[in-house]
């Protein structure tokens, strides 16, 4: 059921659509500033985008950086929201469970399939800032990266960042997509799901924010969402990344569990 | 299952089935049995409780109540055990419309447990034999020539063909199937019926849920008439269509007959006098060869005498009034 | 809406909710149980812990460390960030080696301004503007950063002012952060500070302080800070090299912000008595510090030209400008530290008079240098 899952999301054509916008974007903002020069000023703007000009390297990073907090989570909630109501409203999920597929395999390749969504749009934006960064801004003159803290980069350093930043922003949306693949078994329209999703996802931005949530703000899903820039500090402090990988994990169990008891003896009438 | 049905359980059996919206019983203490070998007609008007039915058959809504038996297993608990020997067609065809008619096939048939019985390898369900049965359910409903056009760009003829042949990809014992002509025009309909008589002729049981009554009428054995969700009858066809006790004699001489046998003449209308057919004469309690002894012996010249029969139509008119 | 899998539905979702609450009281509850172990009562005075606490600068460690000020200062120009560093939560990390080595991370979600301690000098790297500033030997008066507020710096130097007419009182053991820590509370005791109490935190084992809370006299803490994931011993040795970014600006200064300068080039000789208060200690260069223990007054002479810039951006920030006998003064403050700005009608005697005290306090000390300008200092 995983591998049929798999085929479908690659089969489709809406899969390479999306990812091909959320690549789009970081290759307009480089293009911009390739030809004007100017960097947002750091603190200012996204992160990382003020050490780009002139260090196509860091692309890959500032290109997650520019998408991971709105078209990321959409594309994330849109994908989880579809994968049971999608299937509802174009009537297949009646026939896939006819088939017969148990229902709590369905839901399990399901995110699976979410899973390899994600990751495989961030490793493109990944793939494709570097490319853009590359050939759009070059390398600089003696080919040096820094980290935050001004040390430098060997190559190979940034190459393991990079590989686990783009492991760690994928996770990092995982727990969106276990909301809106439960809010998916509850209705069958794909939008409302995603939406709900989302309206999850800016509820968490806005109580982040907030000093009266510091009681609860540490178990927010989005609490952690920057613990990436972690890893281009030196030394690389890992408290927040393991915390936020786990706290992820942990509304994996949640929302997957409440999706399998309530999917799993739902009248299914789509 | 009980004992005297051992070797053949029934393709479909229920108990007291009721499912409930809220307040309303959509379906309520339904008994059905259908028997292997079955063309079972699902007869009701729409909004009758047919889909609900069908979809609690199927383990994709669960009964309020009642218990669900199909090929031998309970249902919802054992549909995993039964679902792989049912074929369904489920209110209209579903497709992911970007895929071609094989595209699909192959990912529904793929998502579905590798193999349902038989020697491994060559399993009606097996892996192996996916192209060749994909290409053979085609072929059954007349979609072999389809080619890579996606499903968006299928008629809705054609979409229902595909549905029909994702219902037989695994060579089902039970085809469950909701309202399946729809969309069809009448060479399409009568394609499908001579399908599903060849299939059911090499053993596979159909149950056809429909509310059009001549499609029923053409195709199946038995019948079982739902209205408002209560099962008002189920029998074998023969027997909602059987004789009333009534006698019709056609005869040239209405008005002669009718002082003959001792009837009033009736009034001119549909039962009365009929032009250059002669009159005919509907007779309660007197049987053909009585009614013809004394038509004869009275020297009136007898055309027909029959015993009267209902149509369908008229049985499932007076089940549901 | 019952069905024949209801009992199903319920066993489900009984289970996740179940586990649900395991997770949660995992996740909520154990730190609370970790925090409440019973700890062992402590034989040692307050002014032990005091000591223990003054005499830890040389316990090398690694942390991170948040400070949280609830003090709302107008953001003046030319004070850089006094009124994020006092009214907001900074994040740090620090590795310290000593008070002559160590190295102390501003971590923000987009960047960090990272200081590093060296026997001569302090380098700070900006990431922010890419600069990487080295400022030669130590500024008599500064105006405090960063470092200056993690939480055993703070707390040696409250500490450090305490004086014998402040009371000191031993606060029960707790669990930090999973250490046991000696608590002392230290009340001012004349009249004039807005310090309600001070409560500190002294790791048992090596006398480090883990947290410091500063409570105002209006209530509310007024200033927290605090360490989490405390190492003991001495940090890697690399991480406290400062970088050499090839693509940086570099500088070279000997006064690291306006106060530091002002302080090195003031003209005037100050008083040994101001407002009541005697000098704390011996008057040399520009700043004098007036009063003792915890009601203290700093007096900064700004040079004409200084401080008309700085009345002017206090304005501009909010602050009134009122008329006063012999000049005209701006009071800028918060709950807990208060600040004048004063200027002399005569345009030159001007200065910045602060502390941790009630602006009455601060009133007094500019009443008299407006009655009484001081006299210019002479060249030494």
């Amino acid at each position: 059921m995983i591998r049929v899952e798999l085929r479908k999301l690659l089969l489709r054509p809406r899969t390479w659509l999306s990812i091909g916008l959320l690549c789009l974007l970081p290759v307009v903002v480089a293009i911009f500033l390739s030809v004007t020069k100017i960097a947002p000023r750091p603190g200012q703007g996204p992160t990382l985008l003020a050490a780009v000009l002139g260090n196509g390297a860091l692309y890959p990073a500032a290109a997650l950086g520019i998408v991971l907090p709105f078209f990321l989570p959409i594309a994330v909630a849109v994908q989880a929201g579809e994968a049971v109501a999608g299937e509802a409203s174009t009537g297949m999920l009646r026939y896939l469970l006819v088939r017969p597929v148990g229902r709590t395999r369905l839901l399990a390749a399901k995110l699976v399939s979410i899973l390899v969504y994600t990751l495989l749009a961030v490793v493109a934006v990944a793939v494709v800032g570097y490319v853009t960064g590359v050939t759009l801004l070059g390398n600089s003159g003696q080919l040096t990266t820094t980290t935050l803290a001004g040390t430098t980069l060997t190559p190979a350093d940034l190459a393991w960042r990079t590989g686990v930043m783009v492991l760690s922003i994928g996770w990092s949306m995982v727990g969106l997509a276990a909301i809106s693949l439960f809010l998916s078994t509850l209705t069958d329209s794909a939008l409302a799901a995603a939406l709900g999703g989302l309206a999850a996802l800016v509820s968490s931005t806005v109580l982040v924010t907030l000093d009266a949530t510091v009681a609860v703000r540490d178990y927010l899903p989005t609490r952690y969402w920057l613990a990436w820039v972690d890893l281009f500090r030196d030394p690389i402090p890992w408290h927040d990344l393991r915390a936020g990988a786990l706290i992820q994990a942990g509304y994996v169990v949640v929302f997957l569990g409440a999706a399998w008891a309530n999917f799993a003896t739902r009248d299914v009438t789509s | 299952m009980s004992e005297e049905t051992v070797d053949t359980p029934a393709a479909i059996a229920t108990r007291g089935l009721t499912k409930r919206f809220g307040r309303v019983a959509a379906v309520d203490g339904l008994d059905l049995l259908v028997r292997p070998g079955d063309r079972y007609g699902f007869l009701g008007p729409n909004g009758s409780g047919k889909t609900t039915t069908v979809r609690m058959l199927l383990g994709l809504v669960y009964a309020t109540s009642g218990e669900v038996e199909v090929l031998g297993h309970r249902i919802p608990r054992e549909a995993g055990a039964a679902l792989p020997g049912v074929g369904a067609l489920v209110e209209g065809p579903a497709a992911y419309p970007h895929l071609s008619a094989r595209a699909n096939l192959r990912l529904l048939d793929a998502a579905g447990p590798p193999v349902s019985g038989g020697p491994l390898a060559e399993g009606v369900g097996s892996r192996r034999s996916r192209t060749r049965r994909i290409e053979a359910a085609l072929e059954e409903v007349g979609l072999a020539d389809v080619g890579r056009k996606p499903v968006r760009a299928y008629s809705l003829g054609m979409r229902q063909r595909l549905g029909l042949a994702a219902a037989l990809l695994r060579g089902p014992r039970l085809l469950v199937l909701d309202e399946p002509t729809n969309g069809l025009d009448p060479r399409g309909i009568a394609e499908v019926r001579d399908l599903l008589v060849r299939l059911n002729e090499n053993g596979t049981t159909v149950f056809l849920s429909s509310h059009l009554l001549a499609e029923v009428e053409l195709f199946c054995t038995r019948v079982g008439v739902l209205d408002r969700g209560r099962l008002v009858a189920q029998d074998a066809l023969d027997a909602l269509r059987g004789p009333t006790g009534r006698t019709v004699v056609r005869v040239d001489d209405i008005a002669a007959a009718a002082r003959a046998l001792g009837v009033p003449e009736p009034s001119p209308g549909p039962d009365g006098l009929d032009g250059a057919d002669g009159g005919r004469l509907v007779l309660d309690g007197v049987g053909v060869a009585e009614a013809t002894e004394r038509l004869v012996r009275a020297g009136i010249a007898v055309r027909e005498a029959v015993p009267e029969r209902r149509t369908l139509e008229e049985s499932v008119l007076e089940l549901t009034s | 809406m019952g069905t024949v899998v209801s009992s199903d539905t319920r066993r489900r979702w009984l289970v996740v909710v179940a586990g649900t609450a395991v997770l949660v009281t995992l996740l909520g509850l154990v730190p609370v149980l970790r925090s409440t172990v019973a700890v062992g009562r402590t034989t040692a005075s307050p002014d032990r812990i005091v000591a223990r606490a003054l005499a830890s600068a040389g316990v090398a460690y690694r942390a991170d460390g948040e400070s949280r000020g609830g003090l709302a200062l107008p953001d003046i120009s030319g004070f850089g960030d006094l009124a994020t560093l006092l009214g907001g939560t900074t994040r740090t990390r620090i590795w310290w080696d000593g008070p002559r080595h160590w190295r102390v991370d501003t971590v923000d979600a987009t960047g960090e301004s990272d200081t590093y301690g060296l026997p001569s000098s302090t380098t700070t790297w900006d990431y922010g503007s890419r600069r990487l500033v080295t400022v030669v030997g130590d500024a008599r008066a500064r105006l405090p950063r960063a470092d200056d507020l993690v939480a055993p710096a703070a707390a040696r130097r409250l500490l450090s002012s305490v004086g014998p007419q402040d009371r000191l009182s031993a606060l029960p053991p707790q669990r930090l952060d999973g250490r046991t820590a000696d608590g002392v509370r230290v009340v001012p005791g004349t009249g004039g500070s807005t310090i309600a109490r001070a409560d500190v935190w002294v790791d048992r084992a090596t006398g480090l302080p883990l947290r410091v809370v500063v409570v105002g006299t209006t209530g509310g803490d007024a200033l927290v800070s605090a360490l989490s994931g405390v190492r003991v011993g001495r940090p890697d040795g690399r991480v406290l090299v400062p970088p050499a970014p090839p693509t940086a600006r570099r500088s070279l200064e000997t006064a690291p912000d306006l106060v530091a300068r002002v302080a090195q080039e003031s003209p005037w000789a100050m008083p040994p008595r101001l407002g009541g208060l005697d000098a704390s200690g011996p008057l040399v260069g520009g700043t004098s510090t007036y009063g003792t223990g915890l009601v203290r007054v700093a007096v900064l002479p700004l040079p004409g030209r200084t401080a008309r810039d700085v009345m002017r951006n206090a304005t501009s920030a909010g602050s009134v400008l009122e008329e006063v006998e012999g000049g005209s003064r701006v009071r800028v403050g918060s709950s807990l530290l208060n600040a004048l700005l004063v200027r002399g009608d005569d345009r030159r005697h001007a200065y910045v008079v602060a502390g941790l005290v009630e602006p009455r306090v601060l009133d007094a000390v500019a009443a008299d240098l407006l009655a009484s300008p001081p006299p210019p200092r002479e060249a030494p």
